[in-house]
């Protein structure tokens, strides 16, 4: 197990220096020089010059990547906090420490300082998110699987189907339609400040339920073929024959088999709920990471979309991670080599 | 031995037979197809049936925004015709999304076939890097990328592909290392054939099955993808109505005119969804 484990850390550093180097490439390559782009398109030639050198930008594509990391992990001084560039740009935490980002542009602040808050709104959409999604999806997958090639579980099957075709932004729009146009129940937007007509839990009520609906369908439909799967399996029939309830095969035999796939899949699908926040965000004006980075995105804000971006890699490796061990922690047939 | 059939009837056996093959069996799947169908239609015939030309702006309607006899679905704040726009927007998905689908689809078949049928360092090669670009949220990846290297159906189209042929090489990879152990792959390379016609004549058409049905798949996750960009801000450029934009335009007016942005999104779901009953229905076709 710890072999495994440690095994897979290994795999899972070298994927995140090959995958933060194309980060870094994607995002240099944009159009307009690195520093034009940084000094916005007034900036005088020597201006530029200066930055170009300061910043290294002369530098191979991998030297500069090597410099980013070194600021990353606190090795080197963010050529950007230099005072002599005027930039206006000072980090409370010094020049050189681990995990410095480097500077959000648009916002003229060190990019943990522009983040804190944001990071902590998602979180919390994230995590309500979670506690509506994992309860129902199990709910509608178990009772369709455990009723496979019913007219229940048609009927399942299909909802399930048709709310994961609907995009996140549609569902939002509908949801909008139906409970801030017409019944005037909820707030239409989320900018999690409590007024005195909405509380803050009101207002997280449609990001949440658009997150849910994006993603419940989805889980719901694997948990139902997994537990449909396991239904056909030989010792259900002989549990039948022995002359067990259904009710009893099905929560005491088949959910202890037939979880074992989805729960793996509800670890990824956090990863896909990353993407999902980002729209979700932006019908709510949700003041989360989704948003910001859209917002940095289209500014440019090179230093943030890195960031950000990083951050999603960073959760992606961690779910993947926990998905494959929690694979082989419950499934003891699953043999490591 | 001779043909003793009536040759008009069997013509007319072939005709149907041609049609039963490609007609789906499953409800859902004849359900979506007429979805899709319908809409392509509609793309088509988008100069013609539209009352209106969809960018034109009808001052006397400003008056009165809501559905009306002259404006079916209402306008949205500058007098557009919200019809109108519908029906020229299923013009701007359904000529990025084919092309999308058809460029991801191509490139994720390629690496997925020499994955599957070379195996050693140029299947290790594709799968690392297949695994890299999965690791990414993939709508994380279309805004980075999109938001640098520019809106344009060009890179809508790169980002699709990029984004998705891993995934499509990943199934076609396994299907590959399946079929090629089959005698008739053995016989085509024992008679001397070349590697691409074993590849994309002896081992692709046996795959198609499947293949179909999860391009069925990619095809509505493309129309997402199209209509989210557009939402976002990153999808083709205006002033050209596409449902993605049309949403995002309006969503801001839902509590006072719902029905702007909610025809549009009804629209994107309706296609959607006929590209995921057909991906279902084909599965449970096989």
């Amino acid at each position: 197990m710890l072999a495994f484990a440690l095994r897979r850390l290994t795999q899972l550093l070298v994927t995140a220096i090959i995958s933060s180097f194309l980060l870094f490439v994607v995002t240099e390559f944009s159009p307009g020089t690195v520093s034009r782009q940084i000094l916005g398109p007034y900036a005088l030639p020597n201006q530029v010059a200066l930055l170009d050198q300061k910043l290294g930008l002369s530098q191979s594509l991998p030297q500069r990547y090597v410099n980013w990391l070194s600021v990353l992990v606190g090795l080197k001084a963010n050529p950007l906090g230099d005072p002599s560039l005027k930039l206006d740009l000072s980090d409370s935490r010094g020049d050189r420490y681990f995990g410095n980002f480097g500077y959000s542009l648009m916002f003229k602040q060190p990019v943990r300082d522009v983040l804190a808050g944001p990071l902590e709104n998602s979180a919390l959409l994230g995590a309500v998110a979670m506690a509506f999604i994992v309860p129902l999806s199990l709910l509608i997958g178990i009772l369709a699987g455990a009723n496979a090639g019913t007219q229940l579980d048609r009927l399942l099957s299909t909802g399930c189907l048709i709310v994961t075709s609907i995009p996140e932004y549609a569902a939002g729009v509908i949801l909008l339609t139906i409970f801030v146009s017409y019944l005037n129940w909820l707030p239409g937007t989320s900018p999690l400040l409590a007024t005195e007509q909405w509380s803050i839990a009101s207002q997280l009520v449609l990001p949440a339920a658009v997150l849910t609906l994006a993603t419940v369908g989805y889980v719901a439909r694997i948990v139902r073929a997994s537990m449909a799967d396991t239904m056909t399996k030989p010792y259900v029939r002989t549990a039948l024959l022995k002359g067990l309830t259904k009710r009893r095969i099905v929560t005491r035999h088949v959910i202890r088999n037939g979880m074992i796939p989805p729960m793996t899949v509800l670890l990824l699908q956090i990863n896909w709920l990353v993407g999902g926040v980002v729209v979700c965000e932006s019908i709510f004006a949700y003041p989360g990471v989704g948003r910001l980075l859209l917002q940095a995105g289209l500014f440019g804000d090179l230093a943030l979309v890195q960031t950000i971006t990083l951050l999603s890699l960073a959760i992606a490796a961690v779910t993947q991670l926990l998905a494959d061990i929690s694979y082989v922690a419950l499934n003891p047939r699953v043999r490591l080599t | 031995m001779m043909h003793t059939r009536d040759p008009h009837k069997s013509a007319a056996a072939a005709n149907r037979r041609l049609w039963r093959h490609f007609w789906p069996k499953t409800v859902s799947a004849r359900f979506g197809i007429s979805l899709i169908l319908f809409w392509i239609a509609v793309a088509m015939l988008a100069p013609w049936i539209s009352p209106y030309p969809p960018n034109a702006q009808d001052m006397d309607a400003l008056s009165n925004l809501g559905p009306s006899a002259t404006h079916w679905l209402g306008t949205d704040l500058l007098g557009r015709d919200i019809l109108s726009r519908i029906l020229w927007g299923a013009r701007t998905t359904l000529i990025v999304v084919p092309i999308a689908t058809a460029s991801a689809f191509g490139a994720g078949t390629a690496i997925g076939l020499a994955s599957g049928y070379f195996g050693g360092i140029i299947d290790r090669a594709i799968s690392g890097l297949s695994d890299i670009i999965l690791s990414f949220p993939t709508l994380i990846l279309y805004i980075v990328l999109i938001t640098s290297i520019g809106p344009s159906l060009v890179n809508i189209v790169i980002a699709i592909t990029l984004a998705s042929a891993p995934s499509i090489g990943r199934i076609v990879r396994g299907l590959t290392l399946e079929l090629r152990t089959h005698g008739y792959v053995a016989a085509a390379e024992m008679r001397g054939e070349s590697v691409l016609f074993t590849l994309f004549l002896e081992i692709l058409p046996n795959a198609r099955g499947p293949l179909l049905a999860d391009l069925s798949m990619r095809a509505g996750l493309a129309v997402v993808t199209v209509g989210t960009l557009g939402f976002l801000g990153l999808g083709l450029p205006p002033p050209d109505p596409d449902w993605g934009s049309m949403v995002a335009e309006n969503v801001t007016m839902i509590p006072v005119y719902p029905y702007m942005a909610l025809f549009p999104g009804l629209a994107m779901c309706s296609l959607v969804i006929g590209f995921s009953m057909l991906a279902d229905g084909l599965e449970e076709d096989q």
